[in-house]
């Protein structure tokens, strides 16, 4: 399989103690967003009990407040070698919304359009073999749950329902309570992009 | 079958998940409609009591707490009324 297109770049960090939503605002995170162009700097904050969401529509950007996670969405469908999803992060992270000390983990996650490479590709060849004898298979899809040299993946491939074409979502997740550099977090990010790449073209 | 309290069903109905992953695919909007069915829970308790309450399982408790105050008859309805005609009629 091949990716098509990159439909979210996201980080995630988890706290060990809640989040204080009284911190953030949605003039606080304009300030740390800000172009001065005003088409660019148009924004939306959205409120619920224990959620704060701060969304940029013209630079598909968004960043989720929850109790104990901050989720950073980059929807610009760049690759991450020229994302800016670190730079925002780092942003944040360093900025009096939230308490960087209290961290305990952080994951990347990907959103991604992926399709076989060759027409002979068959639903068994993404499913065991015995779920694929249920006859009259429509779509189908996988969840996998696995860990590599410390890291936690989860990986779901899921029909969308056009073609052959169907929505990879990969997690990597660091059980660290500090944060690498800036240099680090882009490698990262990068090589387990190229991680999720390998996985696929091996279905 | 094991009846849970509604302490316990406060810890069960949270999407522990959440509270130790960086997955995006797991948001916070499962946790507020959880939330909200706990608060329909605590409603329910107080209307019925403690004990019919503990009598109850969880999908007959899901299922009071989603229907409860959901009869449109269109029009107001007396229920001291109806209990009156029910009697009067059972005097017949």
């Amino acid at each position: 399989m091949q990716i098509k297109t990159i439909q979210n770049i996201n980080i995630t960090v988890l706290f060990s103690t809640p989040l204080n939503h009284l911190l953030i605002s949605p003039v606080g995170l304009l300030n740390l967003f800000k172009t001065n162009d005003q088409q660019k700097d148009q924004h939306t904050f959205i409120e619920a009990p224990g959620l704060k969401i701060f969304m940029l529509p013209n630079q598909k950007k968004e960043i989720v407040f929850e109790a104990v996670r901050m989720l950073v969405n980059n929807k610009q469908e760049t690759k991450p070698e020229t994302s800016d999803i670190i730079d925002d992060f780092l942003k944040i992270m360093d900025s009096n919304a939230v308490e960087k000390n209290k961290m305990s983990a952080y994951g990347f996650n990907y959103d991604v359009i992926v399709e076989p490479e060759s027409e002979q590709f068959k639903i068994g060849d993404l499913i065991g073999a015995k779920v694929a004898k249920i006859e009259n298979i429509k779509s189908a899809g996988v969840s996998v749950v696995f860990e590599q040299k410390g890291i936690k993946y989860n990986l779901e491939i899921k029909p969308i329902g056009i073609g052959q074409q169907f929505l990879a979502h990969f997690n990597a997740h660091f059980n660290v309570n500090t944060l690498p550099s800036k240099q680090e977090l882009k490698d990262g990010l990068i090589a387990q992009f190229d991680n999720l790449k390998d996985i696929l073209e091996k279905i | 079958m094991t009846t849970l309290s509604i302490e316990q069903l406060n810890i069960y109905l949270w999407p522990a998940k959440l509270n130790y992953s960086s997955d995006s695919s797991i948001d916070a909007t499962d946790k507020i409609v959880e939330e909200i069915i706990a608060t329909k829970f605590l409603f329910l308790k107080k209307q019925i009591g403690d004990e019919l309450f503990n009598q109850l399982s969880y999908s007959d408790k899901l299922f009071m707490a989603e229907t409860a105050g959901s009869i449109d008859f269109g029009h107001a309805v007396d229920l001291y009324q109806i209990a009156r005609e029910i009697k009067e009629y059972d005097n017949l």
